[in-house]
């Protein structure tokens, strides 16, 4: 296996381990503990015992969805009725969209639909932070560092995963280096960030 | 170039732009922190200030009366001694030693409205109201409902803020109208001052706040963040609003 691959599927363990030394088993912390747990399946499945992993990578990208948008619950979806309309209708387009494409084939177009709320959510997130009247510096701000994972993640993500048929069309040679010199380090930075965000939760409403 | 080049330059764009929003959420916010410390360190320099102004209107007032009153009243004591008791000399002191205590109870009270812990804030604002309504130049009307009952400090924060608002609306706002009314729930207090002058809206005092000048002004904003209240200036028809909500 390659080093990146390694580095990005080991990066999860950064944020899971800083949220096991400060005790801090949340929700946020349960983000990295999937990605790490879902990450590891997936390359067995498919690089020791050779076998399909679409499933478990459709499964994935749908947990992923479910904690990112409860994450953001009380900061940019404060209205239940937003909150409910957004997973109903997401989740009602992805689960239809990934049994019409077929469970075993990667949805990577839900994927990328997903990608583009978390820019939103992140971008809303940001500019709330801004607003608010409670200053508050952001270098020890959970909210700060959670919003600019999701952002970097999202926004390296989102046209890797939009075009990834029309480039495996095109020259699937330069679409694996783009998933390697892309992905990979936006995942780790990403697994970094969030180590940071999980290192500065306090519990306490930040704005 | 192939379109895969294309999309993995588009990628590097959407980094580059998520980067720079980034960047510029810490830029924006350092610059917030620096003018929020800035408007801090100057509320904290005009109360320094003011009770620095205070100290030395005390001591003028003690030195240039109380003391000169003192003063006459041991030249005309050592005259009495020599005159005996009912003389001329004696009488004075008398009226002096009647003068100063009157002074100095002007001056306490100045200092801290004795009334308020006695006879309650409503009464104590009538009080003060009076003072202004006696020279028929100004016209003030204050609904002196019945205020739950204040702990002393709040009490006294309140006839603070609303005697520097007085003093300005009448000073800088030439009013002749005014009206204030207020009312309470469990959770808060509010004051609702209206005047007929050239008053301000909610934008004007926040730039004059931190102009070097306003040290009433700035008086003001200190004694409502210690109170953790808040306050609103708008015009409505010609009539200016005053609105001051204090948390109970």
């Amino acid at each position: 296996m390659e080093l990146l691959l390694v580095l990005s599927i080991l990066s999860a363990a950064i944020p899971v381990a800083t949220g096991v030394a400060k005790k801090k088993y949340t929700l946020l912390w349960l983000y990295p503990l999937t990605g790490l747990t879902f990450d590891i399946l997936n390359s067995m499945l498919r690089r020791v015992w050779h076998m399909n992993n679409g499933i478990t990578a459709n499964l994935f990208i749908y947990f992923e969805f479910l904690l990112i948008i409860f994450l953001f619950r009380k900061t940019v979806l404060k209205q239940a009725w937003i909150f409910y309309s957004v997973v109903t209708g997401l989740s009602t387009f992805y689960i239809a969209d990934t049994i019409t494409d077929g469970v075993f084939v990667f949805n990577m177009f839900g994927g990328s639909v997903f990608m583009l709320v978390y820019i939103f959510l992140s971008v809303n997130c940001l500019y709330l932070i801004l607003k608010s009247k409670q200053l508050i510096i952001l270098e020890k701000s959970s909210d700060f560092w959670l919003c600019t994972a999701i952002l970097i993640y999202a926004a390296g993500a989102f046209l890797i995963f939009l075009f990834k048929q029309y480039m495996v069309q095109t020259d699937r040679h330069s679409y694996m280096n783009i998933w390697r010199y892309f992905f990979y380090p936006v995942n780790i930075i990403k697994n970094v960030l969030l180590a940071l965000s999980i290192y500065h939760m306090t519990g306490k409403k930040e704005h | 170039m192939n379109a895969n080049a294309y999309i993995a330059l588009g990628i590097l764009a959407m980094l580059m732009l998520v980067v720079s929003i980034v960047f510029f959420v810490v830029y924006h916010q350092r610059s917030m922190i620096t003018i929020y410390q800035q408007k801090e360190k100057e509320l904290t320099e005009a109360a320094i200030q003011a009770e620095e102004n205070e100290r030395n209107r005390i001591a003028g007032e003690l030195h240039d009366d109380v003391g000169a009153m003192l003063a006459s009243v041991k030249l005309n004591f050592h005259q009495a001694e020599e005159d005996g008791a009912g003389s001329e000399a004696f009488n004075q002191s008398h009226r002096l030693i009647e003068e100063t205590i009157d002074k100095v109870r002007k001056m306490s009270r100045s200092l801290q409205p004795a009334m308020i812990q006695h006879i309650g804030l409503s009464k104590t604002l009538r009080a003060f109201f009076d003072m202004f309504t006696v020279s028929n130049v100004i016209a003030i009307h204050y609904e002196a409902t019945p205020l739950p009952d204040l702990p002393a400090n709040i009490a006294l924060g309140i006839y603070r803020i609303i005697q520097e608002l007085m003093n300005n609306t009448i000073k800088h706002a030439h009013a002749t109208q005014i009206s204030i009314y207020h009312t309470a729930t469990i959770e808060q207090l509010i004051f609702h001052i209206t005047h007929n002058g050239d008053g301000i809206n909610q934008q004007l005092f926040e730039e004059y706040v931190y102009q070097k000048d306003a040290t009433g002004l700035k008086n003001i904003v200190n004694r409502l963040k210690v109170l953790n209240a808040c306050i609103n200036f708008d015009k409505k028809n010609e009539e200016y609003y005053i609105t001051i909500q204090i948390p109970l």
